[in-house]
């Protein structure tokens, strides 16, 4: 008769363990410990259990709402960028004139190109005004920025554009091991003693995930998008083409296939410290076994509102890019050198002079 | 007429009975046996030592075996016998024995009085007591006295002064707070045992004047025969590092050594009484000093360069150059301290500025740039979102780990070889050869 063997692995050190009759206990050679069968069985279940889990990889349910009707795609013009390849689409009464992205000058009107229209957009709440106030006071701040950077960037070039975002909808089901200890010390005799309590911890649960975003433009860099976060949600509306008189929208070439990972590893992590964050009042913790599954729902298509600047200096291409909702600004400034060693020195000098002083005349 | 004679036949009697039977003459004598347990030729060896040892340290050091059988306490009685009869002088000290009753007592007068505390009073009795017979016991306590006072009393022997031109110029002279009490009146070195020539005393005084105002700090070296058992050793008779530094200390202290505010010293005491095996050696730091040496330079220094040379000096007799040689590695070894110490501080005046205007300019830096990807989504877990299914908490086992606790305050060792020892005042380190 066939018989199917299971080989336990003991939970402290991994090694297999053998049944003891005598004990009625399933005992560790390696490491003298011994448990009790149920226990054993049990954590044998999860495991296997979160490895037949594991495996389940739902797609996305992509299905958006549909394209441009007749007469909104008759109000949308395109134009292409020929030095970054950005496509961007304006309504009949903005002109763009040069590419948010690049700042090329030079934007080559094309013909509109029928294509997925958007679920959500979030409206422009900030003005252009309050934009160039940011970016000029974000300058400010700044020690190593080059003199005349500010000067030579053209900030009331700064451009409002609607960026094509993904949002993704899912819940996360959990299940992680880890091995716990807290530690006592205290002195005996001639000897400081160190008590460590070893602990199986297992968290099983669940995290639900409204609208991840992650945008879907491949002129935008991800982590300019990833830093003006997060958007209030509050402001999401269904898409009207109304929004878009006086600024420009890219069109997505990233899909939500495509751009679905960035949301998957996000929502991964965040599953990870939420269950992390049940564990207290231990010395130690590492985790041993980790199964996230991820159960996608829906994806959504939003229009994101992004002030953008993009500049050149020194041949190099710098963009900022503001929350055109929250007024959140980021982005890369060059370092001059010049500036960055004499603040160096101005530093150091001082302090050594300070230092000598206090070591060769006070101690 | 027959009252007188009455009267003066009671005198008489009371003499005869009172009075030390075999009482030296007054002012001659320094050691009385009234019982006759010590030969007269003892007797006469015992007081020309006693007489040599009052002579240098002028105070009259007195013993008496008696049988006292007056109603007074021995005490009383050997003050009386001490001022009244033998009208010895009124600084000194005198130590009494009554076998017959197995009583003890001390007497002291005058300075030696606040210069003798109860326990030294002990530790000559002790030294008495401990030996095999009642001579060898007085010889024993007139050598713990002349350990004793030999410390206690230096400086008040050293009488020569450095030379002339060890002593700081008037203009370069240091406030009067912080000049070192003993530095050019009694001078550095003391030589107990007399193996040192003036000539040597006054060279090495010299150098150790010029390391102390060079230095900030007071180098002393003390050549004795013999300090008292009680210091030296445990009652196993192996070294008693502790005990040797607490007789060097007794004497800093009593003396007020030291550089400055801070005291700041060092004492090399070299013990060459003829006892093979009973040499001891002990290198003590006070103040400062003991940051520099520590007790591995000041082991490393002994065994290096100083034990060798006590050991042949054994030899050749040339204890100068055992002191000598101290100076100059104590010298030596405060010039590369001071190197060390210089390249240390340039380090510190170097680095740090360094590495802390490298932080700033690094944090400075990094808000230059300031997109990043996003690792997480926690901004999007809406109101409810996490929901803990299972949990749980199972204990498996208990590990216990034992480690030796380091002990940093003291230590100490004895017998043949060497040892350190610690105070809150100062450390020290030595052996015995």
């Amino acid at each position: 008769m066939a018989a199917q063997v299971t080989n336990y692995q003991c939970p402290n050190c991994m090694a297999g363990l053998r049944f003891d009759g005598a004990s009625g206990r399933l005992v560790c050679d390696y490491c003298s410990n011994s448990f009790d069968v149920a226990m054993v069985e049990q954590l044998f279940a999860e495991k296997e259990q979160a490895a037949a889990s594991a495996g389940v990889d739902p797609r996305w349910d992509i299905s958006m709402t549909g394209n441009f009707s007749a007469e909104e795609a008759a109000h949308l013009r395109g134009y292409t960028c020929p030095s970054c390849g950005a496509e961007i689409i304006c309504d009949d009464t903005t002109a763009a004139t040069s590419c948010p992205y690049c700042g090329n000058p030079t934007v080559v009107p094309g013909q509109y190109q029928d294509q997925l229209r958007p679920d959500y957009v979030i409206p422009f709440r900030l003005e252009k005004t309050a934009a160039i106030e940011a970016l000029k006071k974000y300058y400010k701040k700044k020690k190593f920025l080059p003199k005349g950077f500010s000067e030579a960037n053209h900030v009331e070039e700064i451009k409002g554009v609607y960026v094509p975002f993904w949002l993704y909808d899912g819940e996360a089901d959990a299940f992680m091991r880890f091995h716990c200890t807290k530690s006592t010390t205290y002195k005996s005799g001639d000897y400081r003693v160190t008590d460590t309590d070893h602990f199986r911890v297992t968290r099983e649960g669940t995290v639900a995930f409204e609208k991840v975003p992650a945008d879907g433009s491949s002129k935008m860099p991800n982590a300019h998008m990833d830093s003006i976060e997060p958007f209030n949600y509050v402001d999401l509306r269904p898409f009207s083409s109304a929004y878009l008189p006086g600024f420009m929208a890219d069109k997505y070439d990233e899909d939500a296939e495509f751009c679905s990972p960035r949301a998957n590893e996000r929502i991964k992590n965040s599953t990870e410290q939420a269950m992390l964050g049940t564990i207290s009042g231990y010395s130690k913790v590492t985790r041993e076994y980790s199964s996230i599954n991820l159960r996608r729902g829906d994806v959504k298509y939003a229009l994101l509102p992004v002030w953008l600047l993009s500049t050149r200096w020194s041949n190099q291409s710098f963009l900022f890019a503001m929350n055109g909702q929250t007024g959140k600004l980021i982005g890369d400034l060059p370092v001059d050198k010049g500036r960055y060693w004499s603040w160096f020195f101005r530093i150091a000098g001082p302090l050594a002079a300070v230092l000598a002083a206090l070591l060769f005349f006070v101690f | 007429m027959k009252k007188i004679s009455s009267i003066l036949i009671v005198l008489l009697l009371f003499a005869g009975l009172v009075l030390p039977v075999a009482a030296q003459a007054p002012g001659s004598a320094l050691i009385f046996d009234d019982i006759g347990l010590i030969s007269p030729q003892s007797m006469t060896e015992l007081n020309n030592y006693a007489q040599e040892l009052s002579s240098t340290y002028k105070m009259d050091i007195a013993f008496y075996l008696v049988e006292n059988d007056t109603d007074g306490t021995l005490y009383q009685y050997i003050k009386d016998r001490y001022l009244n009869y033998e009208k010895l002088s009124p600084d000194g000290f005198a130590l009494a024995h009554d076998p017959e009753n197995r009583k003890w007592a001390f007497v002291s007068f005058g300075r030696a009085e606040s210069l003798i505390s109860d326990e030294v009073e002990d530790l000559f009795w002790e030294a008495y007591d401990n030996g095999d017979t009642y001579y060898s016991g007085v010889q024993a306590y007139l050598e713990s006295v002349s350990s004793f006072l030999a410390i206690a009393l230096w400086g008040e022997q050293t009488s020569a002064p450095p030379p002339a031109t060890t002593t700081p110029p008037a203009t370069t002279t240091p406030p009067a707070s912080t000049v070192p009490p003993d530095s050019v009146r009694n001078g550095y070195v003391f030589d107990a045992t007399g193996t040192l020539s003036s000539f040597q005393i006054d060279a090495l005084n010299a150098k150790s004047a010029a390391l102390a105002e060079k230095r900030k700090c007071n180098l002393y070296i003390w050549i004795v025969d013999l300090v008292p058992n009680e210091y030296a050793e445990y009652p196993s008779g192996a070294l008693n590092i502790d005990g040797l530094e607490t007789f060097v200390v007794n004497f800093y202290d009593r003396n007020n050594l030291g550089y400055g505010d801070d005291r700041n010293g060092i004492v090399l005491l070299l013990e060459i009484g003829d006892v093979p095996g009973r040499r001891d050696y002990l290198f003590y730091t006070r103040g400062s000093c003991k940051k520099i040496f520590d007790n591995d330079v000041r082991e490393k220094l002994l065994d290096d360069n100083i034990v060798p040379l006590f050991k042949k000096a054994f030899d050749n007799g040339d204890f100068y150059a055992v002191a000598n040689r101290f100076i100059d590695e104590v010298d030596s070894k405060f010039t590369s301290s001071f190197v060390i110490n210089l390249a240390g501080k340039l380090a510190v005046i170097i680095l740090v500025p360094i590495l802390i205007a490298a932080i700033i300019c690094r944090i400075w830096k990094n808000q230059m740039k300031t997109a990043k990807i996003a690792t997480t989504a926690t901004n999007y877990i809406p109101p409810g979102g996490f929901r803990l299914t299972g949990q749980s908490d199972m204990f498996m086992y208990r590990t216990t780990s034992r480690v030796l606790i380091e002990s940093d305050s003291s230590s100490s060792s004895g017998g043949g070889g060497g040892g350190s020892s610690s105070s809150s005042s100062g450390s020290s380190s030595g052996g015995r050869v």
